[in-house]
C-alpha cells in the first residue's frame, strides 16, 4: 500500500514531542534523512528530526526554504490550521485539552453525566 | 580570607581608638551613658539590688550517686511559634479536599484560619457527615471551587473547641469491677457543639445548590491513569 502523506516541502506536521508538544510546523526543507527544517508563522526556522514530527493529511503550496512573508500567506489562503482543528485529529486533541484542564467540580458534573447517560441507555436496551 | 575588620568597637569609653583605649575620657562617658540620671532618680545613690539568698543546702551527707554522664539541659525556647501561613488557593469559602484521617476524600468548605494557624472546614454536616473540624491545610486538597459564606457566622468557633475532654476514671472498688464491661454508654454530644455546628451551617447549606450538595456530597478518588500531579483542581 503506497503511503498517502509523504515528507515532502509544504507539509503540515504536528510536533509530537518536548517543549513544543502539539504545535502544528511546516516542512520548509529536507535536511537529510533524519531531520527536516520546519517553519511556523512569528516563530524561528529550525530542525526537528522525523521522529518528533507527526506528519497530517495537509499540504501547502510553497517553494523551497519559503521567505516567512510567502509561507504565511499560503497558510492563510489554504486555512490549513483551522482544517486541521476541524478534523477528526484536531478535535481529539481539542477534546483531551478540555479533559486536561477540567477542575474537580468539573470532573464530578462530567461523572453524573456520564451516569445518567449509561442508564439511559440500559433503559433503552433492556425494554 | 578573614573578614574584614569590623569599625571601632565601642565600648563603654565610646568608639574605641586602638585597644583599651576609648574615644572619650571619664567625665564625658559618664555624662553620656546617663548613669547620673538614674543616681539622681533614686537621691544620689545607685540603686542596690539585694542578691537572692541561695537555698540552704541539705545537711547530711553528699549522695552516693551521681549520673555517670551529663544530663543535657533542653534549650530554652523563647516565644510561640507562629501560625502557619495560608497557601494562596485557600481562601473562606473554598472546597478543600482532605487527604487523611477518617474523613479523607470527603470535600469540605474551609470556613476560616485558627489562631493555632489550622484551617476550620465543615461539611457541611448535613450533606456529608464532616462535622466542624481543624485541619491542617497540608493535608487538604484546595479546589477552585468556592462557595459564597455571606450569612455564616464562625467568628465564635475558637481552637478551645476542639480540645479532647478528659474523663474523670471511674473509681476502682468491687462495683466498678463486677460491672459489665460490654454495657458501654453511648457517648452524647454536648449541646454546645450541636448548636455551633447548626448555627454555622445553617445558611451554607441553604445557599447551596442542588449539583454542589451532590459534589459536597461524593468522595474524591483516583482511579487508574488518574494522575494527581497533571491534574487541575
Amino acid at each position: 500500500m503506497p503511503f498517502k502523506r509523504q515528507v515532502e516541502i509544504g507539509r503540515v506536521a504536528l510536533i509530537n514531542y518536548g517543549e513544543e508538544y502539539g504545535k502544528l510546523v511546516v516542512i520548509s526543507d529536507v535536511v537529510d534523512q533524519n531531520r527536516a527544517l520546519v517553519d511556523r508563522p512569528d516563530e524561528v526556522r529550525r530542525m526537528v528530526t522525523f521522529k518528533r514530527l507527526a506528519l497530517t493529511d495537509f499540504k501547502i503550496d510553497i517553494p523551497r526554504l519559503a521567505k516567512k512573508k510567502v509561507l504565511t500567506a499560503a497558510l492563510e489562503d489554504s486555512e490549513v490550521f483551522k482544517k486541521f482543528a476541524d478534523s477528526a485529529w484536531g478535535k481529539k486533541l481539542a477534546k483531551r485539552e478540555v479533559k486536561s484542564n477540567q477542575t474537580d467540580f468539573e470532573r464530578y458534573k462530567a461523572a453524573v453525566e456520564r451516569k445518567k447517560r449509561s442508564e439511559a441507555i440500559k433503559k433503552e436496551l433492556k425494554a | 580570607m578573614a573578614p574584614e575588620k569590623k569599625a571601632a568597637k565601642s565600648s563603654k569609653a565610646g568608639p574605641e581608638l586602638a585597644r583599651g583605649i576609648g574615644r572619650e575620657g571619664r567625665s564625658k562617658t559618664y555624662k553620656r551613658r546617663g548613669l547620673w540620671a538614674i543616681k539622681k532618680k533614686n537621691g544620689g545613690k545607685f540603686p542596690v539590688h539585694e542578691k537572692k539568698e541561695k537555698p540552704a543546702e541539705p545537711e547530711g551527707k553528699a549522695p552516693k550517686f551521681y549520673p555517670a554522664d551529663d544530663v543535657k539541659k533542653p534549650l530554652r525556647r523563647r516565644g510561640a511559634p507562629k501560625a502557619a501561613k495560608l497557601r494562596a488557593s485557600i481562601t473562606p469559602g473554598t472546597v478543600v479536599i482532605l487527604l487523611a484521617g477518617r474523613f479523607k476524600g470527603k470535600r469540605a468548605i474551609f470556613l476560616k484560619q485558627l489562631p493555632s494557624g489550622l484551617l476550620l472546614v465543615t461539611g457541611p454536616f448535613v450533606v456529608n457527615g464532616v462535622p466542624l473540624k481543624r485541619v491542617n491545610q497540608a493535608y487538604v486538597i484546595a479546589t477552585s471551587t468556592k462557595i459564597d459564606l455571606k450569612g455564616a457566622d464562625v467568628s465564635k468557633v475558637e481552637d478551645s473547641h476542639f480540645k479532647a475532654t478528659k474523663e474523670p476514671r471511674e473509681k476502682k472498688g468491687e462495683e466498678g469491677f463486677f460491672k459489665k464491661e460490654t454495657e458501654q454508654e453511648e457517648k452524647e454530644l454536648s449541646k454546645d457543639v450541636v448548636e455551633r455546628q447548626k448555627t454555622v451551617d445553617g445558611s451554607i447549606v441553604k445557599a447551596l445548590s442542588p449539583e454542589l450538595k451532590g459534589y459536597l456530597g461524593a468522595r474524591f478518588t483516583l482511579k487508574a491513569h488518574d494522575r494527581p500531579h497533571l491534574m487541575k483542581f
